[in-house]
Parts: C-alpha cells; structure tokens; sequence
C-alpha cells in the first residue's frame, strides 16, 4: 500500500486490508448473529427458512488482534507511519502476548517503535511493573473471581431471588468486570513493562467518575480512543452542527456494544450509555471532569460524592444488559429489583468478600492520582519494610482468598 | 539487573518462609471440633479391634451411610467405619488401613464416584489440614509424587491459617452445622448423630455428566491393593456409594465408564451400583448422605451381601 504508484491504487489494497481484517472477525464472531437474526426476522413474516450456521470456536482474542491490524493499516494509509519491513517486528506487533487476548488495543505508531527501539533494562520501571502485576493479580484472583461465584449463582437463579439480592449481583457484577478486566490490564502492562515496554494505560480508576462521559473517558481507555481515532474523526466528530456529533456518537456507542459480542444485549447496552451521554453531549457539558476527583485533598466534597454514586448506580443497572443472556432476562432481572423485598437483606453472605472490596476501594482512591493503584509506591509508603510487608500480605491474600478459577472475561471479545 | 533479582529472590524467601512457617507452627483452631479429628479416633479403634474385624473404607458416604452396630450384632465380628471425607482421596484412605488389617479380615471399600473422577485420588485441601494438624503420623505415608500433587493445596491450606476471616462455609472445619463434628461420631466410626434428625432440605441433583475419561491410577491403585490384601489372607469387597437417585440418573454414562473400569481391572463391584441409589426420602444433606432410614436400608443390604459371602465369626473365607 504504501509503494503503489497513485492514490487510487492505495486506496484499493487499503480497502482490501480492511475488508480482510474485518472478513475474519465478520466470519469468527459475527456470521452466526446475522445468519440468526436474519432468520429470526423472516419467520416473523411468515417465512420459515433454516440458514447453516458456523460450528467453530472463536479465535481467543480475535477483536483485539483486528483491531491492532486496523490501526497498523489505517496510520501506513494515513501516513502516520511507515510500513514495518521486518516481519518479526510486525509480528510482534500484533501479536505481543501480554495483550493479544484481552488488549489493551495498541496502536502501531505507539507499539512498533517501541519494540524495534534497543531496550535496556531499568530498576524502577521493572518494580514498578511487577507492582502492576501483583495488584492486577490481586483484582482478578481476589475480588473478581469471588464476586463471579456470587454473581453466577444470583443470575442463574434471579427469578427466586429477593431484590435486595438482585442489587447485589448487579453491584458484586460492577466488581467482578472491573477488576476481571482491568485485572488482566494491570497484569498485561505489568508484564510489558518488565520488557522494557510501555502499553497503553486501559482503566482510569473509571467509579471514581462523576458522569458518564468521565466513565467512558475512564474505562477501557484504549477501546474508546481507538473508536475516537479511527471511527468518530473519520466520521466527522464533533464538527459540523450538533446533529453530526450527536450521529456519531451514538453510532461509537452502537459499534463499541457490538464489538464486545454478537448479542442485543451488548447492542442494548452501547445504546444505554449512548442515551446517559446525550444530555451532556447536547449540554456541552461532556468535557466536565477531566481531572481526578477531589484532586490533591484525601475526601471528595458531598457534591462529588454524589455524582460518583449517581454515576455508578447508572453504570451499574447497564452492567445488568451487559451480564443478562438476553435482553427479556436483562429486563426482568431489572424490573424485579423493585419489589418489597429491596428492604430485607441479601441471602448471599458476603461478608469478607465487601471487606476485601473496601480495602480495594481505599487503596485505588488513595492513589486515584496515579496511573495504577501501586504505582511508585515508594512515595506513598516511603519506609521500604512497610512496603514489603504489604506486598507480602497482598501475595498472602491472593493465595488465600483466590476464588475458583475464572476466565477472564474479555477473553471471548 | 542483579539487585532486581537479588531482592526477587529475597521476597519468594520470605513468602516460602511465612508459608512454611505456618503450615508447622501455627494451630488450626479452627478445627478444634472438626469431623477430621474422628480419624484420631477411627484408628485408636482400628488398632485396638482383634481380627478376624470388618473395616469400613470410604468417603462421607459410608461414614453418612452405615449402623456398624447392626452388622456387629448381625455377623458377630468387630466393625470400624473408617469413612470420613471424600477429599481425603483413596490413595490416603487405603494406605490408612493397609498395615493394620491382618489375616482373616475383611476390608469393604465404598469410593465415592467422584473419586474416579479428575485428580481427587491423591486428596485435596481437608487431607493436608488432617496431615499437618491433626495427625501427623500418617505423613510417613505421603510420597513424593502425592506431595507434588498436593502442593497447591498445601500453600493455599497454610496461607489460610494466618487469615481470620473465611470466604467459604468449608473453612470452618465442614460447614455441616451440628452434624460432622468428631463428637457426633459414635465408637463404631458412624456419623450418628444425623440418625434423630428430621429430613433436611433436599440436596440439589448433580449437574449431568456424560461419560468420561476414568482416573486409570485409582484403578490401578485399588488393583495392586486388591493383590496385597489377597497375599495378606485379607478379603476385599467393593461396594458403591450411596448416590441420590436424580443425581445417579444424571451421572449413569459415568457411573457405567468407572463400573467398566473396575472389571476391567479385576476388582468390580461386588454389588450393583443401582442398588445403592437413593430416593430423595432417603438422602441427608448431600447427595451422598443417606438419613436414618436410608442407613437402615443400606444396612441390611450390606448385612445380606456379607452373609451371601459367607462371612462369619471365623473371618473371611
């Protein structure tokens, strides 16, 4: 592509490129939706037809790895880099194990030079690193695979369920997703830095925000951009009138529900945010909070402890669409929540569980200024036998509270 | 790069340490009353008891599933239940017993199916608590491979003494309430105390399985063990467990692969495994618990299998 001769010939291998980057993702992830969907409608019209499906096993990380193909396509057309020549280098690129199953999506102008760069090893960045992965395994193994046995069981049977218990799967599912998710990251970039690599910064500490356009600009932060760059630009952004920005927006929300599954419920739930964000996109009010919360004082203000909470109650009931197997569940599990029964407590005991959550919040809210919850510890705790003893406790911690062993579960996107 | 790996190593000493640490010096206080301690007194009466004897081995099932007193009486031989905990696993339950059965006895075997299922044949968490805390002679039967094996479960099991606080209801010896407590076992080795209870709540069903992949060591294992008893002069029976009867219908392709399993090892079932499977009047509280009723079902079944053998005062023939 970027030796053709003439702009049109660019542009036919650039399309070429992305059709087969999106072919096998179409293909893998998506063929079945459509082919269901499809024959779901026409039976509607009276129209029996039995469509073959595929019987294959989804590619582990398959939206990942796309999507680091599309941005190394989409900057060589854009000219924002040259192609890389050597194929071990590429390969690297696309498929550098820390993130080839659950991202964070790198961009090949941030990644390629960095892994063609000579890397030289360096004290701080490798504890640093292995902090981020110790606090990353402390998020997945302590706090999301506990939440999962509960959550698990109150979805499985939230129909007998009292409401008070529902509000605690959906809360306990809030947890599971983040620490599952930003879990992994941690891990992820914990790993790469040990070599010497930096990757993209993923989570932002995202229940700290005090709306939902600071939520999005929190979670999955790679994801979003990503979108941003190369789907949201492209379209026309925020330029032009208000109805563009407001089209576009909603097509990002539309299009990042989808990537992460083919289901209405994943589609349901890009379309919630989408209409959470609205009012602040039409209000000019979506650019709000672009700093930490209760910036350089240790309590938030009652004000923004609200908005935090409102916030979070907001996320939360869309983490019931994300959760749900179907968007009638979704709906029911929703709807029973109001019943009498939100006065009595819970069944589920989760005691321990809500302990070791508190202790997760108190840390990520005292470092909430920092990239991750320990990161340069060494200024938090400046007493280097403190600190050990509470990395100690964490790696104690992780043996003895680790939950049954869950998949992660932005494995299946 | 070599202070990096120096102080890495430092923290993996540390932690190995801690780990060790605890595991020997530090007290399970909460075990104190824990159905593991039974076994301190399952042997006390294994050793004490003459040959020719009846000895029970098993999981929860025959410990849940058997009135000892009524096969004493029935064939006038002494009984041990030694049944307590299926996460003991049958290497550990076997080689209990192995030196201290003699001529002329008689060792019933009642495994859980889900031993042949996956890795519990080498035990899991309740065995290395029972091991380290409760009683230790025993360690001089672990190998080393049962100790690779093990290993997980020992770190997690050490890690866990140092933490008061308990995300499971298994942490707190059992998790059985009043019953599975060493003191609810009467001097035969049976879990009694269930036996005046009411019916409990129904136990849920076990999930369906098709068939599987049998664990070939364990039939290995009780094979060589057969052998060994044979040498001894010792009669061994295989029974199978008491199995809630929904869960037996869900579990029949596997139930069928270990039953073939068995044979094909020379050491099958002695009795059929659907004569062991229980409606749910007769279940406890979990699908391998039989309540009074279910006991006293399964009792004189045994009782009939044993004197069909010919079993008498005098031992096995």
């Amino acid at each position: 592509m970027a030796d053709a001769p003439d702009k049109r010939k660019k542009q036919v291998w650039f399309w070429l490129s992305i059709c087969v980057n999106l072919g096998f993702l179409g293909v893998f992830k998506y063929y079945n939706f459509f082919i269901d969907s499809f024959a779901d409608f026409l039976s509607k019209l009276g129209l029996g037809v039995h469509f073959t499906t595929l019987q294959v096993i989804l590619p582990l990380g398959i939206s990942f790895y796309t999507f680091h193909g599309l941005s190394y396509v989409i900057d060589i057309y854009n000219d924002r880099i040259k192609p890389e020549r050597n194929f071990v280098n590429y390969s690297v690129f696309v498929c550098f194990f820390p993130l080839l199953v659950a991202g964070p999506i790198e961009r090949a102008t941030h990644l390629l030079p960095q892994i063609t760069r000579k890397r030289s090893f360096e004290y701080s960045r490798a504890v640093d690193g292995l902090r981020q992965i110790l606090w990353g395994l402390f998020k997945k193994i302590v706090i999301a695979d506990n939440c999962a046995t509960v959550v698990n069981e109150i979805f499985k049977n939230y129909h007998t369920q009292g409401s008070s218990t529902l509000v605690l799967g959906a809360v306990l599912f809030a947890f599971q997703i983040y620490c599952d998710f930003s879990g992994y990251s941690d891990i992820a970039l914990g790993a790469a830095r040990l070599l010497g690599i930096e990757l993209l910064r993923n989570f932002g500490f995202p229940y700290f925000s005090r709306d939902i356009a600071e939520f999005w600009r929190r979670w999955h932060i790679s994801l979003t951009t990503w979108f941003r760059d190369y789907l949201y630009i492209p379209l026309g952004g925020s330029r032009g009138n208000k109805f563009h920005a407001i089209r576009n927006t909603f097509i990002i929300f539309l299009v990042s529900g989808f990537w992460h599954g083919a289901n209405w419920t994943f589609i349901f739930w890009g379309a919630y945010h989408a209409a959470l964000f609205m009012p602040l996109l039409i209000l000019g009010r979506n650019r709000l909070h672009t700093n930490s919360v209760a910036q350089g004082k240790i309590l938030p203000t009652f004000k923004e402890l609200t908005q935090m909470f409102l916030t979070f109650v907001l996320v939360v009931i869309g983490w019931i669409f994300f959760r749900a197997p179907s968007l009638p569940i979704a709906f029911d599990y929703l709807s029973s929540i109001f019943s009498s029964t939100i006065f009595t407590l819970p069944t589920q005991k989760v005691t321990t569980l809500t302990i070791l959550i508190v202790i997760l919040f108190v840390v990520e809210w005292l470092q909430r200024e920092k990239k991750f919850a320990l990161e340069r510890f060494e200024d938090f705790i400046k007493f280097r036998p403190i600190r050990w003893v509470l990395y100690i406790l964490l790696v104690l911690a992780i043996i003895r509270f680790g939950g049954k062993s869950e998949t992660f579960i932005y494995f299946q996107f | 790069m070599k202070v990096f790996i120096r102080q890495l190593v430092l923290f993996l000493i540390i932690i190995s340490a801690i780990i060790t640490a605890s595991l020997f010096f530090i007290p399970n206080k909460r075990l104190r009353n824990s159905s593991l301690y039974a076994d301190i007194d399952k042997n006390k009466r294994l050793d004490s008891l003459q040959s020719p004897k009846i000895v029970f081995v098993g999981g929860s099932n025959i410990a849940f599933g058997l009135n000892s007193k009524q096969i004493e009486d029935s064939l006038h031989l002494p009984v041990v239940n030694m049944g307590l905990h299926a996460g003991l696993g049958m290497y550990f339950m076997l080689n209990e017993v192995r030196d201290h059965v003699q001529k002329g006895d008689i060792v019933v075997l009642s495994p859980e199916y889900h031993q042949f299922m996956g890795d519990l044949f080498y035990g899991e968490k309740v065995l290395v608590a029972l091991l380290f805390d409760i009683n230790n002679k025993n360690l001089k039967n672990v190998t080393i491979k049962q100790y690779i094996h093990l290993f997980p479960s020992i770190v997690e099991y050490s890690t866990s003494k140092l933490f008061f606080m308990n995300l499971d209801v298994t942490d707190d010896g059992d998790g059985y309430g009043k019953v599975f407590k060493r003191n609810s076992f009467n001097k035969y080795g049976d879990e009694s105390m269930h036996w005046q209870f009411p019916l409990q709540k129904i136990p849920s069903t076990s999930a369906p399985i098709g068939h599987i992949q049998v664990n070939s060591e364990i039939l290995k294992f009780i094979q060589d063990f057969k052998r060994d008893m044979n040498k001894k002069g010792v009669a061994l029976y295989i029974i199978p467990p008491a199995f809630q009867e929904s869960s037996f219908i869900n579990l029949n392709n596997a139930i069928k692969d270990i039953e073939g399993g068995l044979k094909d090892h020379s050491t099958p079932f002695d009795i059929r495994p659907e004569e062991f499977s229980y409606q749910n009047r007769f279940i406890f509280n979990t699908v391998y618990h039989l309540n009074k009723p279910g006991v006293d079902h399964r009792t004189l079944l045994i009782i009939k299998f044993l004197k069909s053998k010919a079993v008498k005062k005098g031992g096995s023939n």
